[in-house]
Formats: structure tokens, sequence, C-alpha cells
């Protein structure tokens, strides 16, 4: 007889789209986008439209999040009132999974995580768009990163004995 | 910590924002890809935090109907998980697996758990196809962060041991033909102390221990007496084991070396019920194998019955030239007065006795309990295992062991009792079976000395029967 292995098994997803992916604070939040976007541009494009459309069944929040802020592109041309209430209305988007498993702390940091990072990208946009996006890749990559090796000496899998060949220290997964 | 398909998405996604936002100049694509950038982040930090958690609340338990089986037989093994609700947002597979040796007779799944499931189990029924003992490997514990981003593994090492045991039904072990129940048996100090046997009843002298009196007694005779026990201690225990080429003599699964590892074994588990140090010397054709430093430890009694499981005869060795003492003695004999080149070089082999003790030294058992003696670990009890094969050498390891109080062990398998039955009628197998408990006997002269057979039971009473039927003593 053999060994069978089974997989990590989440909750069933219902594929890419779903008519139900929104929660009602979300509904709200993009009707907040849509209000903000027709209130900068009364002809509000058909493009727009259809993707904040997509966002609504999108089944991943993250995506439906990055959708929205291309539906903004067409009507958005610089930095007013509204399209700060369209951003909150999109971040809405954002942390739905942090909302429907009532994590508070992902859900948390996900807000200061993003305000931290747009502004670093109003800091240094001055600067040219090469250096600001450099910049938030390394910023999110060094966060991920650090939290990895945080994780590593948390859980015990880095050995603590001396590397012989001096070079850094060593994982065990 | 691994990362998931949907991290490689997003993460992608969010490259790709970054790049349309750079060539288009437009900050807005930078916006989304730090709103990807921020859910990563933050999911990270959650994971961490909830793998932390899942580590130290989840409970993992194997269950083993038995721990000690024979081999060929099954015995059920249980995986049994729990962890707290508070612990159950994550979904988690435990794959427990199987030592090599152990087989699963039906299907060893592994547990998984969904998001809001607390408790799994699996079962598999196992069958170990090899002697020894088996430490079960780590489990390895997949865990998932609720948000589909990360994945670690961790190890669990808490794992059972099962000991597997050969088929050895027919053990005899005893003297003359009479089993003995327990060789290495109880052990008093030969002074009065602190114990449970009664040792005498005497009438009470002055500075006795008043809680020593006996109140039964003293009621009934009518004189105060006191009761004195046997003191008890731990005695040190020595056990070498043979398992030379020699040992392998015997019938496939009832070899010299399975009824030797069998005796061993059950001299650790006594030593080890009674609290008594033990300590292991394993003797090669080259000399000391394996060696377990004397410990009353839990894990020194199971080091030993481990190491017993793992031991093999060794290959024969031969030393050119080697001759028994009563070859050489004969050929010293032959060789008197020949005054010939040929005759005086031989001469000064033969003639110098002191090659005996180096032969003796080089013989691997005698050299094992020299050695051992002379690092003082032969006070107590010293049992040797070993056959019969070298008589004149196992007399001289015995004779080395003897030093002060100690006691002195000596199981032998006889040869003669391990051959194949086909080749020898019984009325030669009797006759070598009274050579080897003479043998025995004469070792059993010193006081010190206790000397048993251990051979397989059907075939030492055939012989025992064939003694009977034709009329023949022993004694």
């Amino acid at each position: 007889m053999t060994q069978a292995t089974r997989t990590l098994s989440y909750p069933d997803g219902s594929g890419f789209f779903d008519v139900r992916a929104r929660d009602w604070t979300s509904i709200f939040g993009l009707g907040l986008v849509a209000v903000a976007l027709v209130s900068l541009s009364p002809s509000l494009p058909v493009v727009s439209l259809v993707v904040l459309g997509i966002v609504g069944v999108s089944s991943s929040a993250p995506l439906a999040f990055a959708l929205g802020q291309l539906a903004c592109i067409p009507v958005v041309s610089e930095i007013s009132p509204a399209v700060g209430v369209a951003q909150l209305g999109l971040v809405a988007v954002l942390t739905e999974p942090a909302r429907s498993s009532r994590d508070t702390a992902t859900l948390a940091l996900t807000v200061l995580g993003w305000s931290v990072l747009v502004a670093l990208i109003l800091e240094t946009s001055e600067q040219g768009m090469l250096t600001t996006g450099g910049l938030l890749c390394l910023a999110v990559g060094m966060g991920i990163y650090f939290t990895y090796r945080v994780t590593l000496v948390r859980l015990e899998l880095v050995s603590t004995d001396e590397p012989v060949d001096g070079s850094d220290l060593k994982t065990k997964g | 910590m691994e990362v998931t398909a949907q991290w490689w998405t997003l993460t992608v996604t969010g490259l790709l924002l970054v790049g349309l936002g750079v060539l288009a100049e437009q900050l807005l694509f930078l916006v989304a890809a730090a709103g990807l950038g921020a859910w990563l982040v933050a999911g990270a930090i959650t994971a961490s935090q909830s793998f932390d958690k899942q580590q130290r609340q989840l409970s993992i338990e194997y269950t083993l109907d038995a721990t000690t089986i024979f081999v060929d037989t099954t015995t059920e093994l249980t995986v049994q998980v729990s962890r707290p609700p508070e612990a159950a947002q994550q979904p988690l597979v435990i794959d427990p697996r199987l030592p090599p040796g152990i087989s699963a007779e039906t299907d060893l799944s592994s547990v998984a758990l969904t998001p809001g499931e607390t408790t799994g189990t699996t079962t598999c029924t196992i069958s170990p196809s090899v002697v020894g003992q088996f430490e079960f490997p780590s489990a390895a514990i997949t865990i998932g962060d609720r948000y589909q981003l990360y994945t670690v593994t961790l190890s669990h090492t808490d794992t059972p041991s099962l000991t597997v045991q050969p088929h050895t039904p027919e053990l005899h072990v005893g003297q003359g033909g009479t089993g003995v129940q327990s060789a290495y048996g109880q052990h008093r100090s030969d002074r009065p102390g602190p114990g449970v046997t009664t040792r005498e009843l005497r009438e009470y002298v002055s500075g006795d221990d008043v809680q020593q009196i006996d109140w039964n007694a003293t009621a009934r005779l009518g004189e105060t007496y006191v009761r004195e026990t046997e003191g008890e201690t731990d005695r040190q225990t020595l056990l070498i084991v043979d398992h030379r080429h020699r040992m392998a003599a015997g019938a496939d699964g009832g070899t010299m070396l399975e009824y030797a590892r069998e005796v061993a074994g059950g001299i650790a588990q006594t030593a080890a019920e009674y609290g008594d140090p033990l300590g292991f010397r394993a003797v090669g054709a080259q000399g000391i194998t394996a060696q377990v430093t004397a410990g009353t430890t839990a894990q020194t009694y199971s080091r030993i019955k481990s190491t017993l499981y793992t031991l093999q005869p060794t290959a024969e060795t031969s030393i050119e030239g080697t001759r028994s003492a009563p070859q050489a003695r004969q050929l010293a004999t032959r060789l008197r007065g020949d005054t010939s080149p040929f005759g005086s070089v031989l001469n000064a082999y033969v003639g110098d006795q002191t090659q005996y003790v180096q032969r003796f030294q080089a013989d691997p058992l005698v050299s094992t309990v020299r050695q051992v003696h002379s690092h003082g670990g032969a006070e107590g009890l010293v049992v040797i295992v070993t056959s019969d094969r070298e008589p004149v050498k196992i007399r001289e390891a015995v004779k080395t062991a003897i030093h002060g109080d100690s006691r002195i062990l000596v199981f032998l398998t006889p040869h003669c009792l391990f051959e194949p039955p086909a080749l020898t009628d019984l009325g030669e197998l009797y006759d070598r079976y009274r050579e080897f408990e003479e043998f025995r006997r004469d070792l059993e002269r010193h006081p010190q000395v206790s000397a048993f057979e251990v051979a397989p039971e059907s075939r030492i009473q055939r012989v025992l029967a064939h003694r009977r039927t034709s009329g023949v003593n022993t004694q």
C-alpha cells in the first residue's frame, strides 16, 4: 500500500468571476468610485464602466483593486478630493478578504502599508517615475524579505550553528 | 516559508503595473501596485504570526496498538491531530511517514484540516518485515495562511518507536537440559538493610532500631523481636555479546546470534526493570564493534536493545599460521632435541609460552574482557553471551572477568545443537552435548561463575529424550 499525500484545502472558490464576489461594503466602495469618477467626468468613458463592472464580479479582491485603479486612469488627470474618495472606495475592495474573516490585523496593516507606499510615491514622484517605481518595488520586497527572515527565526527554522564557510546564516526550511 | 501561485500572480501583476506606470508616466498604475504590495506585506506579517501560533497550539498524537511486536505481524497506527478553535483559521496537512522496513498494509493518508476544522485522524495497519527498533520519522506539517499567499512546512519530531522482535519461540536457557526461569535473578547485598525480603527474625538487642520491632512476633512469642530485611542494591552489570562469524551457525531465523540476541535482550530488560546500571560491549572479529557506557537511563537500556538488533555476524578472519595450545604443545614435543636449523627456528616459536598470552590477548573476547577489567568496568555482574567454539579462550575470558566480588554469568550456545539435524545422528549429538556439559560444569567450578546453555528447546529435548531411551546418565 502507498502513502496518500493530500494538499492544503481551502473553502471552495467559484472560479475567476462570481456575481456574488463583493460584499456590501465593497459594493458601497465601488459606488463611491463610480460617483467620484462621474464627478470628475460626467461623460464617464464606457471602458471605465466595463472595468468597474468586472471589478464587481472578480473573485480575487487584490486583482479587483488593481482593475479598479485601471478604471480610473481614463478619467483622472490630477490629484483631487474626488480621486481620494475613489481611492477609499477601492481600499474597501482591497481589504474585503480581511473583513470577511474579521482579521483586523491584516486590515489595519494593509491600509497602513498602502498609505505609507502612496506617501512614498507622492514624495518621490518629482524624481521621475523610474525612481519611484524602483523605490516602491524595493520597499515591498524588503518588507516581505524581512518578514520571511523573522518567520524563520520565530519558527526555529534557522540554525544557530556558526556557518563554517563564513556565509550568511543557514536555514533549515 | 514558501509562496503560492496566487502570490506569484499578484506579484507579477504588481510588477506589470509598475512597468506600465513608468512607461506611461501615470501615477495611478503605481498606486495600484502599491495596493497589491501592501496586501502582500500585510499578508506575510499575519501569516508569520499565525504559523507561530499554529506551531505552538497544534497537537499531534501517535498511537500504536502495541509498541513491541513480532516480525511480519501487524499493528494499528493512529495519528490524531487537534487544535483549539482560535487556531483553526488556517488549512493544514499533516503527512505522517513510516520508517524504512515498515510497510503500510492499508493506505496511510495525510490528515488535512480545512479552515474551521479542529480535529482529524488517520489510521493505518502497519507491518514490519525486519527485526529492529524503529523510530518513526518526523511528520511533515504544511500550514497555509488564510489568504492563500504563503505556506510553511514544519516537522513534528515527537514520534514513537516500534520494537520488532524475531520469532524465537523455542528458546531454552538452562543447565544440563533443565530450564531456568531467571538466570539474571533478583540480587541481594548479603547484608541486612532496607528491603522487603525477610532475612531473619531475632530477639531485640540494645541499639536496634525501634522501627524494626515486629509487633506480631513480639506478641506471639512474649519477647521483643525485630525483623531484619535483606538490603537490596543496584548491581552494576556489563553485558558482553559475541557476534563473530561463529554465531552465524544455525538455521535461518534461528542462528546462534538470534538466540544470543534474545538472551541479551532479556538481560537488558531485566536490568531495566531492576534499575541496575547496565553497560554493553559487542565483540566482533576485530574486537569491540559497539559499546554503551553503563547507565540507568531509559535511553541507555533502549540504546543497548536497539544495538542488539543491529548486530550481524562479522566476517570470518583467520590469522595465518595460528594454532591451538594442544597443537603447539604437540609440535614442541616433536621438535624437542631437534638440533637442525629447521628445528631450532621452529622451537623458538612453539617453546615460548608468552605466545599463548599474546594469542589470548589477540582473541577479541578475551581482550574485551581484559579491557573492561582494566577500566574498572568488571565490578558487579559480568554477562558473557557467546558460543562454545573455543573453550580455552572462553575459560580465559571468564578467568579474566573474575574480580573481587564480581559475579560472572556465561550464556553459551552449544555448537552441536545448532547444526543441521540431517548431518548428525542423535547418538553422536548426545556425545557432543555431554562434552559441552562437562565444559559448562567446569566453568561453574568457580563459585562466582554461573554458566547456562542457550539452545532451541525442541533440539535439546530430542537429545535428552535420546538419553532417556538409551539409559545414559550425564550426572
